[in-house]
C-alpha cells in the first residue's frame, strides 16, 4: 500500500534525523574553560563577552587582586574570590540566554553597584 | 537559593537573560516590514475596505455568558482587593528582600505586565476589579445610606485638563519603573502605591469617581487604551450591562478625534516601553557614561538624571516626528484638516506598534519572572509560610528557549505593524472623502511606522556593532566532556542501592542504549530494574568491606572492577512499548524497548576495548548508538542483534 510505504518512509527518515541530532548534539558538546583575571573591578577588554553553544560545559576560572563576591545570574553561582587563588565556576550551558556575571563587592556591605555594566556577560546560543 | 538585588538596568525588577535577535532574523524583520507594508496600501488602492458595520453580538444576551459573569465578577473583584491589601501590607511589614515579598512580583509583573495583556487581547477588565475603585464605591455606598447624600463633591471636571493627569502620572510611574534606582523595595512600592491611592480617591471625591477613573486614574486610562485593541467591548452603563465582541483593533478606529492629552499619552506609552528596551541594552551603558563624561565640567549628572532627561526627551522625540509627519499628511491632503486635527485623529492606530513592542519586549519576561508569583502567594511576606503548598516551587528559567522568544519577539513586532497600518488606512478611508485624499494622507503616516517598527527591531537586536564584539577565547577546549543529567544513579559502594548523583558531574562518554525487553523463561516481564542489577550485583558483590560483611565475591570483585573503575552514572530514559511492536497473523508481538544511558569516565579511544560497562551482558541488544557516533554493538561481543533471543537467567 503506497500509504504504508510513506508512512513507512517517513518513519525511517524520523528516526534517521533523530540518530543524527543526537550523534550531533554529542559530539559537538565542548569544554571550555575560560581564565579571566580581575583587576581593580575589570576584566581584559576582549574577555567582556564569552559566547558558548547550548550544552557546553564552560569552566571559568577567576584570579583578582583583592577579595571579592562574583555572582553569575540565572545559573545562580556565587564565589568569593581571594588574591592568590583560582576560583572556579563550572556548569553546563543549558538555558540559552545572556547572563551577566556581576561584582557583590564584600567590604561594601554586599550592596549591588547599581545600573554599573556587568563584568562579564555570557551569552548562550541555540 | 542565592538572591540579589536587581541592577536598575532592568524593567522595575526582575533578570532578563534576553539575547539579542539574530542579524538576519533582524534583517528579515525589517525588510517583512517594509514589504507588507507595500501589499498592505497596495490592497487600499484596488479595492476600498469592507465597510461594513461590525456584526456586534452581546455576550449577555446568552444565559452562559451571564451565569459565566455573576460567577466570576465578585471574586474577581475580591480577590483583586485581597491581593491590593495583601500587597500593602507585605510591602510595609514583610521580608524586605524583593524575591521573598509580594509586592515587587505582583505590580510589577503580574499587574503591570499580566493586564496589559489581559485588556488588549481579551478586554478591559480593570474597571471591573480595580480594587481603588471598589473600596471608594464601597465607602461612598455605606455613605450614602447613613447620611442619605453622596460622598463625593462632584466638582465640574476642567474639560482643558483632558486625561494630563493621567499623562504626568504615567511619566511618573514610567520614570518610577525606569529611573528610579530602588524600584524594587517592597516597603518603597508599599509607599507608593498608598500615596497613589491617596491621591485616586481624592481625585474621585473632588470630581467624582467615574469622572477621576475617566481622566485621572492612571491604570484605567493605560489598561483602557490598550482594551481599545481588544476583541471585546464591556460596557457597564445602562439601561443594560453589554460584554460586546468585536474584530480586533475596532476600538482603534472612531470617527471622532482624540484629545490632544490621548494622543500625548499614546505617544508617551509607546515612547516608554521602547525605552525600557533601549535602556537595557549594552550600548546604552556605554552611551550613558560617555555623556556623563562628556557634560561633567558643565554638571555634575548622575545615571538618574540622565536616565531622567533621556525619558522625557524619548518622549518628546516620538511626539515631534508625529506632529512633523502630521504636518506633511495635512499638507498631502489639501489643508482639508490641520496637522492638529490630523494629528488626533490618527494617534490612536499607533497603539498596536506600542502592543506589539510590549509583546516583543515583556512575554518571556512575564513567563520567566513571573513564575515567582507561584511561590509568593503561599508566603506573601517571607515568613516562611506555605498557604497553599506552592512555597517551595522554583521558577525554571528555561521554559522558554531562545528561538521561542526570538520568534515570538519578531512575530509581535511585525503583526503590530501590520495591524497599525491597516488601522490607520481604515481611519484614514472614514475620515477623508476623497479615496485619493486617504491614500495620499497614508504614505507619510505608514514611513513613520516603518521608522518605529525598525527603531523596535533595532532595540531588539542592537545595534550591529555589538555583533561583531569577539567572544572571549576559552584558554582550553576539552571536546567530549559531558555532563550527567542530575537524575542519573549510581550504586552505593556499601549497600549497591542506587543512589542519584546530584548535579554538576561530568563524563568523557555516553552511550545510549536501546534494549528489547522480553518474557524471562518463566513468563515474568522483563523490566527497566533487571537493566539495572546487575551494576548492582557488581557494586553489592564486587566490594570488599572490613571483611565481615555477607555479600562479597572475588570473583565478581575481579571481573567487574575495570567497570566499577568508569562508571560514572546510569539513567534509564524511557521505556517504550509502541515503536517496536508488531503483529503477525492473530498474534501481537508487544516488545518494549528500553532506553537506558551510560556515562563513564573513560575515553574510549580504541573501539576494542573492552572496559566499557556494557549493560547486562545476557540481554540482547537491539540497536544501540554511541555519542561518538560509533556503534556500540561491536563492544558488546555476544550479543544477538536481532533481538529475537529471550534473556536467561
Amino acid at each position: 500500500m503506497p500509504c504504508s510505504a510513506i508512512f513507512r518512509t517517513c518513519l525511517i527518515g524520523a528516526v534517521l534525523a533523530w540518530a543524527i541530532r543526537a550523534a550531533l548534539i554529542g559530539a559537538s558538546a565542548a569544554e571550555l574553560a575560560f581564565d579571566l583575571h580581575i583587576e581593580r573591578g575589570r576584566v581584559a577588554e576582549n574577555m567582556s563577552v564569552i559566547r558558548v553553544k547550548q550544552g557546553d560545559v564552560v569552566r571559568l576560572r577567576w584570579s583578582t587582586d583583592r577579595s571579592i563576591i562574583l555572582h553569575l545570574h540565572g545559573y545562580d553561582i556565587e564565589r568569593k574570590i581571594e588574591p592568590g587563588s583560582i576560583g572556579v565556576m563550572e556548569f553546563t550551558a543549558d538555558v540559552t540566554g545572556r547572563f551577566p556575571v556581576e561584582v557583590h563587592r564584600s567590604s561594601e556591605g554586599g550592596g549591588h553597584s547599581h545600573g554599573d555594566a556587568p563584568l562579564v556577560r555570557i551569552e548562550v546560543y541555540p | 537559593m542565592l538572591v540579589s538585588f536587581t541592577p536598575a538596568t532592568a524593567h522595575g525588577f526582575g533578570q532578563r537573560y534576553d539575547l539579542p535577535l539574530p542579524l538576519p532574523l533582524y534583517l528579515l524583520g525589517a525588510a517583512a516590514a517594509v514589504v507588507l507594508s507595500f501589499v498592505i496600501v497596495g490592497l487600499f488602492v484596488h479595492s476600498a475596505p469592507p465597510t461594513r458595520p461590525h456584526s456586534r453580538s452581546d455576550l449577555f444576551d446568552y444565559p452562559l455568558g451571564r451565569a459565566v459573569a455573576a460567577a466570576l465578577g465578585v471574586p474577581l473583584r475580591l480577590s483583586a482587593l485581597v491581593l491590593f491589601a495583601a500587597m500593602l501590607l507585605a510591602g510595609f511589614l514583610g521580608d524586605q528582600n524583593p524575591y521573598r515579598n509580594l509586592a515587587p512580583t505582583l505590580v510589577w509583573i503580574i499587574a503591570w505586565v499580566g493586564l496589559a495583556y489581559i485588556s488588549a487581547f481579551v478586554g478591559n477588565i480593570w474597571p471591573l476589579i480595580n480594587p481603588l475603585r471598589t473600596i471608594f464605591d464601597g465607602v461612598e455606598a455605606a455613605y450614602r445610606h447613613i447620611c442619605g447624600r453622596n460622598l463625593a463633591l462632584d466638582k465640574p471636571y476642567p474639560h482643558v485638563l483632558g486625561v494630563w493627569p493621567a499623562v504626568l502620572l504615567l511619566l511618573a510611574f514610567s520614570w518610577t519603573e525606569l529611573v528610579y534606582p530602588t524600584p524594587a523595595v517592597p516597603s518603597h512600592i508599599a509607599t507608593f502605591a498608598l500615596g497613589y491611592s491617596v491621591l485616586t480617591w481624592t481625585g474621585m471625591f473632588v470630581f467624582g469617581s467615574e469622572t477621576w477613573l475617566r481622566h485621572g486614574e492612571l491604570f484605567t486610562v493605560v489598561f483602557g487604551t490598550f482594551a481599545r485593541f481588544a476583541p471585546t467591548e464591556i460596557r457597564t452603563n445602562p439601561p443594560k450591562p453589554q460584554f460586546l465582541l468585536r474584530r480586533f483593533g475596532t476600538g482603534l478606529t472612531y470617527r471622532d478625534q482624540v484629545s490632544p492629552s490621548m494622543m500625548a499619552l499614546v505617544l508617551l506609552l509607546l515612547s516608554s516601553v521602547l525605552y525600557d528596551g533601549l535602556i537595557a541594552t549594552p550600548e546604552w551603558s556605554v552611551v550613558e557614561s560617555a555623556v556623563i563624561a562628556r557634560l561633567s565640567d558643565v554638571a555634575e549628572l548622575g545615571p538618574m538624571a540622565v536616565r531622567s532627561i533621556g525619558l522625557v526627551a524619548f518622549w518628546l522625540l516620538f511626539l515631534s516626528a508625529y506632529w512633523m509627519v502630521s504636518i506633511i499628511m495635512s499638507a498631502a491632503t489639501q489643508w482639508q484638516f490641520s496637522p492638529r486635527q490630523t494629528a488626533q485623529s490618527f494617534a490612536l492606530t499607533l497603539i498596536p506598534i506600542a502592543l506589539g513592542y510590549h509583546v516583543a519586549h515583556y512575554l518571556v519576561y512575564l513567563l520567566v519572572q513571573g513564575q515567582y508569583i507561584v511561590p509568593l502567594l503561599s508566603d506573601p511576606f517571607g515568613y516562611g509560610w506555605n498557604l497553599f503548598g506552592t512555597a517551595s516551587y522554583r521558577p525554571n528559567i528555561a521554559i522558554v528557549g531562545a528561538r521561542f522568544a526570538w520568534y515570538t519577539a519578531v512575530g509581535a513586532v511585525l503583526l503590530g505593524h501590520i495591524a497599525a497600518v491597516y488601522l490607520a488606512h481604515v481611519q484614514a478611508m472614514q475620515t477623508f472623502a476623497a479615496r485619493k485624499l486617504a491614500l495620499a494622507s497614508q504614505i507619510p503616516l505608514t514611513a513613520l511606522m516603518v521608522v518605529y517598527t525598525c527603531v523596535s527591531l533595532s532595540i531588539l537586536a542592537e545595534p550591529i556593532v555589538e555583533r561583531s564584539r569577539p567572544s572571549a577565547q576559552p584558554s582550553a577546549v576539552a571536546e567530549n566532556k559531558i555532563a550527567i543529567p542530575a537524575d542519573a544513579v549510581l550504586p552505593d559502594a556499601d549497600s549497591g542501592r542506587l543512589q542519584a548523583i546530584g548535579p554538576g558531574q561530568f563524563a568523557r562518554t555516553k552511550l545510549v542504549y536501546r534494549l528489547l525487553g522480553s518474557a524471562f523463561h518463566d513468563g515474568t516481564k522483563m523490566t527497566a530494574a533487571d537493566l539495572l542489577y546487575p551494576y548492582i550485583l557488581a557494586y553489592r558483590w564486587g566490594i570488599r568491606g572490613d571483611g565481615r560483611e555477607t555479600h562479597y565475591d572475588q570473583s565478581i570483585d575481579t571481573a567487574t572492577a575495570p567497570i566499577r573503575r568508569q562508571l560514572a552514572g546510569l539513567r534509564v530514559v524511557a521505556t517504550d512499548t509502541a515503536s517496536k511492536s508488531f503483529r503477525v497473523g492473530d498474534v501481537d508481538f508487544l516488545r518494549e524497548v528500553f532506553t537506558i544511558e551510560v556515562y563513564t569516565t573513560s575515553t574510549s579511544m580504541s573501539p576494542e576495548r573492552e572496559a566499557l560497562p556494557a549493560p547486562p551482558l545476557e540481554y540482547a541488544a537491539l540497536a544501540s548508538s554511541c555519542s561518538d557516533g560509533r556503534s556500540s554493538r561491536a563492544k558488546l561481543g555476544g550479543i544477538f542483534a536481532d533481538g529475537s533471543h529471550s534473556p536467561r537467567r
